[in-house]
């Protein structure tokens, strides 16, 4: 008797479930829900539609255009021949070309990993400089003290009340505001109708969106790891959040620096930045995110940039780009390490040129203090 | 064919949408088939002005179901999109019966279904069951999360609970078509529980072929050249704001109606602001015109 786990049913199946797979190496979360949506749509499709087949994979797997293109990509690997579908045995797909992708996980809370006493070896950044070519070197990451660490944390937490709120539109009942006939009246029927209490409502503050902009150039490696803690404290306080470093490029890092604690993302974003030693160009990496990632900005945005404004590039581009991007964002909040020193002015060219476009000038240590923010003052 | 959605090849809702003047993709014909066949919601992301919001338009209309439109805003809440009480009526009625009647009984009689205000999503679950409405849910990305959230129960099970009534199930399972621009990341709750589709700007055959349909009197060869020079716009760097569809079907009706033939530099400079909604941009065309035919 043959046996039925070798049919040629059994065998399609095999080799569907191997598609997905292959699927999922790629970088796509593809889940049981999609996976049973993919399987249902293989049985209202003409498999041997081959554009069909195509593109029902992409309708139940793809959640993105990344992921579109992913499955597009493995769909093409996967079933590159005709009859494979059908006759091929099954085997394990290769799983290499593609690179895979980095995708933000499901947002951990970052635990008290820091200063619990253990000697934590300095992390590794590769940090560095403007030529393409120069080897990329690596610097020691300091780690911070529990104690720095919980300061930027809650100096994150009042800055995000303080700068990352505006008014919303939605509404929550609150002593003030307009009268609220939806609850009046359904407090008034317990009274047999009568309007013992007016209930009110009023716009409840929304929390904006954190975007960070960590300039991670030469110039500012001696602040690194003040900066980087900072960096994590404020992606930490806000739900809504994304973090992008740049020198002469940008590069999105939030999965990293999102990892779980301060230590762990540390060491993430390590491995994630691959740049060389030397100088930056803000006014085009600015260019490059708003061009990027410029849709994802809105009036619910505050864009912090961490930088100490100096700019190989052209400085005037700076301040054009940022005039560009505050017609968008709520706010812009500028954190330079260098305004506690004495006899500091906003004289370096990008800075200078970017003062009308930012709403608040500030420096790590006012993350570190306990006193609110203070005012801007060019 | 079955005009309700349950369609035997995504040809023939390519061929249905086609019928409607819109030229739907292959992916996003089959995505339109699959959503009507499973029955799941479709998410369809893309370029602002590029159909997304016609998909679901075309389809009510080819089907001859209501088309039943959410439009999302920062703030949209149950009240808006679901149901709420019709206050000035509750108050007249407790006022009315409020010496003959127990609160009990005043309770159930204000709070029942002759007091209910159906809005969009409500009313495509409860509404008629002969024809299989369309739901559009247009623009998620600018409503709240929070306002994401509440639309899990009802995208998954077709299903809203009232405190009041109850639970209400769908009578027929919409059609549902979700769009969004991309402004932000939606929650993976909700895209797990859609189809997916992306919606790209059309090549210029393709744009071609939707000006032909859309604005007749302009004619082939002043089709081609509008498709041409819209390309040649959106390939150009740094504008922020790059012309849709929507903006050229709106351009090329306002050349109509100025009884232009064909494309020249005064015409365009003259009428741009049809086809680009940034200032910056606009200042940015004028200043370096593009070439206006491509040879």
């Amino acid at each position: 008797m043959a046996d039925p786990s070798d049919g040629p049913r059994e065998r399609l199946r095999r080799r569907l479930t191997g598609f997905v797979d292959l699927v999922r190496s790629h970088g796509v979360p593809v889940g049981v829900g999609a996976e049973v949506d993919w399987a249902r749509a293989t049985s209202a499709i003409d498999l041997l539609d081959r554009d069909g087949f195509r593109a029902a994979s992409v309708a139940t797997l793809a959640k993105s255009p990344d992921d579109a293109r992913a499955v597009l990509a493995a769909f093409d690997r996967y079933w590159s021949l005709p009859d494979a579908a059908v006759e091929l045995p099954w085997a394990e797909p290769e799983t290499t070309p593609l690179a895979p992708r980095r995708r933000a996980p499901t947002r951990p809370r970052p635990g008290p990993d820091v200063g619990k006493g253990d000697p934590s070896p300095p992390v590794a950044i590769p940090l560095g400089t403007y030529s393409a070519s120069a080897p990329s070197a690596a610097h020691p990451l300091v780690p911070l003290t529990e104690r720095e660490v919980r300061a930027l944390r809650r100096g994150a937490r009042r800055f995000r009340r303080e700068m990352a709120t505006y008014p919303g539109r939605r509404r929550a009942g609150s002593p003030r505001g307009g009268v609220d006939l939806r609850d009046t009246v359904r407090e008034s029927v317990r009274h047999g109708g009568e309007w013992i209490d007016l209930r009110h409502r009023a716009p409840r503050p929304s929390r904006a969106e954190l975007v960070v902009l960590w300039d991670v150039s030469g110039s500012m490696r001696e602040h690194e790891s003040r900066l980087f803690g900072l960096v994590h404290a404020l992606e930490s306080s806000s739900r809504r959040s994304r973090v992008f470093a740049f020198s002469t490029r940008v590069e999105e890092i939030t999965a990293e620096v999102r990892r779980f604690g301060y230590r762990r993302a540390a060491e993430a974003v390590a491995r994630r930045i691959d740049r060389t030693d030397g100088g930056t160009r803000i006014g085009r990496s600015l260019h490059e995110f708003s061009e990027r990632y410029g849709r994802s900005l809105g009036r619910g945005t505050t864009l912090v940039v961490l930088s100490d404004g100096w700019d190989l590039g052209e400085a005037d581009l700076v301040g054009d780009e940022l005039a560009r991007i505050a017609r968008r964002v709520h706010r812009i909040v500028w954190v330079t390490p260098y305004t506690r020193r004495p006899g500091f002015q906003a004289r370096v060219g990008a800075l200078r040129s970017s003062l009308d476009q930012i709403d608040r000038l500030l420096g790590p240590e006012d993350f570190e203090s306990p006193w609110p923010l203070r005012p801007f003052r060019p | 064919m079955v005009g309700d959605g349950s369609w035997e090849s995504a040809r023939e809702v390519e061929e249905l949408l086609r019928g409607q003047d819109y030229l739907a993709d292959p992916p996003l014909a089959m995505a339109v088939y699959l959503a009507g066949r499973l029955g799941k919601p479709l998410l369809i992301e893309g370029e602002p002005g590029c159909g997304k919001t016609e998909i679901a338009k075309a389809l009510a209309t080819a089907t001859g179901g209501e088309l039943i439109r959410l439009q999302c805003f920062e703030g949209l809440d149950a009240r808006s999109a679901l149901y709420d009480w019709d206050y000035p009526r509750q108050l007249l009625a407790i006022r009315m019966h409020e010496r003959t009647e127990s609160p009990e009984q005043l309770e159930q009689e204000v709070f029942s279904e002759r007091f209910l205000l159906r809005r969009p999503l409500l009313r495509a679950l409860d509404g008629d069951a002969a024809h299989r409405p369309v739901l559009l849910i247009d623009e998620i990305d600018r409503a709240d999360e929070e306002f994401e959230g509440f639309l899990l129960e009802v995208l998954s099970d077709f299903q809203v609970t009232i405190p009041e009534l109850g639970t209400i199930r769908a009578r027929r399972v919409p059609l549902v078509i979700i769009t969004s621009n991309r402004t932000r990341d939606l929650s993976d709750a909700l895209k797990r529980r859609c189809l997916y589709a992306y919606v790209e700007y059309p090549d210029p055959a393709k744009e071609e072929a939707i000006l032909a349909r859309r604005v007749p009197d302009l004619g082939a060869a002043f089709a081609r050249e509008i498709a041409a020079y819209v390309q040649r716009v959106r390939e150009a760097p740094d504008l922020a704001k790059r012309p849709g569809v929507a903006e050229t079907l709106d351009w090329a009706a306002a050349l109509v109606a100025l009884h232009r033939t064909g494309l020249d530099a005064e015409t365009v400079a003259a009428t741009l602001g049809f086809l680009i909604k940034d200032a910056q941009d606009l200042k940015f065309l004028r200043e370096k015109p593009l070439a206006i035919s491509s040879e």
